[in-house]
């Protein structure tokens, strides 16, 4: 036994390049043993034996097993155990880990959208949610403040230049004009039949509008619209087309637009149609903003009145009137001046727009 | 050098290898910083107890002690017996590892033996809370032995691990990250010392102490008697318990053999009825690769051959089978996020 052990340590230092497993081998062989002998006394299976000898690593199970099955083996042979581990540490290095890489097994998410997903799509449904219902809420107030404004704008931008809006409205209103083309022939009559815009002109163009004062002098209310197409051109024609409609919506808003391409610098009358108006306010001093409505908050007028322009202001009782401009607006009740609602630039709600209030004094 | 102390400001967090004959504690970063006896020495002065000496020193002490000392080991086979001094002794190895400078108190990791009951465990995670940690958590011996041993515990195929240790000898069978079956016997490294002592009062009528016995299994112990021969021997001195005298004896490995036989054997019951209950995929990958020794019992000669022969399975012992559970615990703290669902706690 000692002069074999002897031999054993003497080998590897005879032949220094043999590695791990050569060392077992000839010592296995030395010692007249054969593998599958070792295999049954050390219970280590022959497969691993086998690659232990010829350095096969990577038939070896894991790390730890394979550095046991190798100790347990040298130490059978006599061999000294850790140093043969560590000479076979060194040559398995890339081959075998050690430290076996630990993952656990996890459960699999039962599939729920991340919280995180789900937090930003309530908060997108959320905010949808708010905003349909602000809009809602807002809608029609909105669409009111807004709407109308912007004729007035485009009506500003393109008053300078007279040839453009006289293109522009042909076309912004060129179902009308075919309307009222086929209609004009008949616009007089209908003017006639209607009956409703005469008096009024009579009475409130004089002042404002000197072109058509004449006009409307001479010729009535059957030769209004004719005149002022002969006075204003192109652009007339619309106001003309217009008023017919106007008249039998019987509403001021639908013609107040209509009228606002024409020449800024020329006042106009606003709500002609509006016969035996007895209230009628006229932007005086400045360009002043108004906005009538009826009593139940439906919007009659809400518009820009230029310096000069005036409104007839329906005679119907529970109007209400909010003007941008106080110091600006200059009322007339029964072509009666009344005081003033307030100073330039002072902005007044709520005025009852009742002739004997107003007379009173607002 | 500037290094780990520089880390070790900011993570003092540790894994206490919590042993009933040796505590070892790994403190993140740094790997295995103490390895000292679980063994307390106690001053009594004027009615109040005071800590004299931890580990080495006290171990030293242990049955030398004169009436005002005592020389206590808190754990008894794997678990706290004495809970205020074990709460002292995890105290001062804290306080011994901890970097003082740090105002964060330590994350710590205890492992307990599978076998221990709620109560022990709670007594051992409340001790270890009073004696400073932040948070405690616990981890299983054999989970811990498997990890530090290396071994696949998170693959699906089964590893069996026995982990000798003082106190109790761990049997268990891991599967996918879990522990499969595990068995847990209170025979140990001491209760070899204390084979040993008894065999030798029985037949040489000699005293010996716990020190004396350990030193005669460390050097001379065997798990089987000799092929031929009586084997090594050794001197051991105690007291005569004929005439009182102080004796000088020599005893053989066969004859430790002989008196090692009970804890062997009942270390390879445990191993057999672990067997036993193993699933038949498990016990198939269990026969291919064999059993894993871990712990300080693993280093009795002779014990892989015994149990090679017991079990007709391959046996091989792990590196560095003391620090194995130590390492192991340690690396569960190194990877507490992956290795999260190892590490439980009472409360």
């Amino acid at each position: 036994m000692a002069t074999e052990q002897d031999d054993v340590i003497a080998e590897p230092k005879a032949s220094p390049p043999s590695n791990v497993g050569s060392t077992l081998k000839a010592t296995r062989e030395a010692m007249g043993k054969d593998l599958p002998e070792v295999a049954s006394q050390l219970r280590i299976r022959l497969p691993y034996l086998a690659a232990l000898e010829d350095g096969r690593h990577k038939d070896l199970p894991g790390g730890t097993y394979a550095v046991g099955f190798l100790r347990t083996y040298a130490d059978f042979l006599g061999l000294d155990g850790e140093e043969m581990v560590r000479r076979f540490k060194q040559e398995a290095a890339g081959d075998l880990t050690s430290r076996a890489e630990l993952i656990f097994p996890s459960p699999v998410s039962e599939g729920r959208i991340p919280g995180g997903a789900l937090l930003f799509l309530g908060l997108v449904l959320a905010a949808a949610a708010y905003g349909g219902w602000y809009w809602l809420n807002a809608r029609d107030t909105s669409i009111a403040e807004m709407v109308p404004p912007i004729p007035e704008r485009l009506s500003a931008v393109k008053a300078p230049a007279e040839p453009p809006p006289a293109q522009a409205e042909p076309k912004a209103e060129e179902p009308r004009p075919d309307d009222a083309k086929s209609a004009t022939g008949e616009v007089v009559p209908p003017a006639e039949d209607d009956d409703k815009p005469p008096a009024p002109a009579a009475d409130a163009r004089p002042a404002p509008v000197p072109v058509t004062a004449a006009v409307v002098e001479a010729a009535k209310p059957p030769a209004a619209p004719p005149a002022v197409e002969t006075a204003k051109a192109e652009p007339k024609p619309a106001e003309a087309d217009t008023k017919p409609e106007p008249a039998m919506a019987s509403e001021a808003p639908t013609s107040a637009p209509a009228p606002a391409p024409a020449p800024a610098a020329d006042p106009k009358v606003i709500g002609e149609d509006n016969i035996g108006a007895r209230i009628v306010l006229t932007a005086a001093g400045d360009d002043c903003w108004v906005q009538v409505r009826e009593m139940d908050g439906q919007l009659l007028l809400s518009r820009l009145l230029r310096k000069g322009d005036s409104y007839r202001v329906p005679d119907r009782p529970g109007l209400n009137l909010m003007v941008g401009n106080a110091g600006a607006l200059e009322i007339s009740v029964d072509g009666k001046p009344v005081p003033s609602l307030g100073a330039a630039g002072q902005v007044r709600r709520d005025i009852k727009l009742d002739p004997d209030k107003l007379t009173a004094g607002g | 050098m500037m290094f780990p102390k520089l880390t070790g400001l900011f993570s003092a967090d540790m894994a206490i290898d919590l042993g009933t004959a040796n505590t070892l504690v790994y403190v993140k970063g740094r790997g295995i910083v103490l390895n000292e006896p679980s063994v307390v020495a106690i001053a009594e002065e004027k009615g109040k107890k005071k800590v004299l000496a931890v580990g080495d020193e006290a171990k030293m002490m242990l049955g030398r002690t004169p009436g005002y000392i005592s020389a206590i080991r808190p754990l008894r086979d794997g678990v706290i017996a004495d809970f205020e001094v074990a709460e002292e002794m995890i105290k001062h190895f804290i306080r011994k590892v901890h970097n003082r400078r740090s105002f964060a108190s330590p994350l710590v990791i205890v492992c307990v033996p599978s076998g221990s009951t709620a109560v022990e465990r709670r007594a051992i995670q409340e001790s270890a809370e009073s004696a400073g940690a932040r948070r405690v958590f616990l981890i299983e011996e054999p989970m811990a032995a498997a990890i530090g041993a290396g071994l696949p515990v998170t693959e699906p195929t089964g590893s069996m691990v026995v982990d000798i240790g003082g106190g109790t000898t761990e049997v268990a069978v891991l599967s996918l990250g879990g522990i499969v079956y595990s068995r847990s016997v209170r025979v140990g490294g001491d209760k070899m010392d204390e084979a040993i002592i008894a065999y030798i009062r029985r037949n040489h009528n000699l005293l010996i102490g716990e020190g004396s016995a350990e030193r005669i299994k460390k050097e001379i112990g065997s798990a089987c008697p000799p092929e031929d021969g009586e084997g090594r021997t050794m001197e051991i001195k105690g007291r005569d318990l004929m005439n009182g005298v102080p004796k000088e004896l020599i005893v053989s490995e066969r004859q430790i053999a002989e008196s090692l036989a009970e804890p062997v054997g009942a270390i390879i019951e445990a191993v057999k009825v672990a067997l036993e209950h193993t699933a038949p995929e498990l016990a198939a990958d269990i026969v291919d690769k064999g059993i894993v020794l871990t712990g300080g019992g693993a280093l009795l000669s002779n014990l892989d051959y015994v149990l090679r022969h017991a079990t007709g399975l391959p046996v091989s012992i792990a590196d560095d089978p003391l620090s194995c559970v130590a390492l192991g615990t340690g690396r569960a703290l190194e990877e507490m996020p992956k290795l999260k669902n190892v590490l439980t706690s009472m409360y």
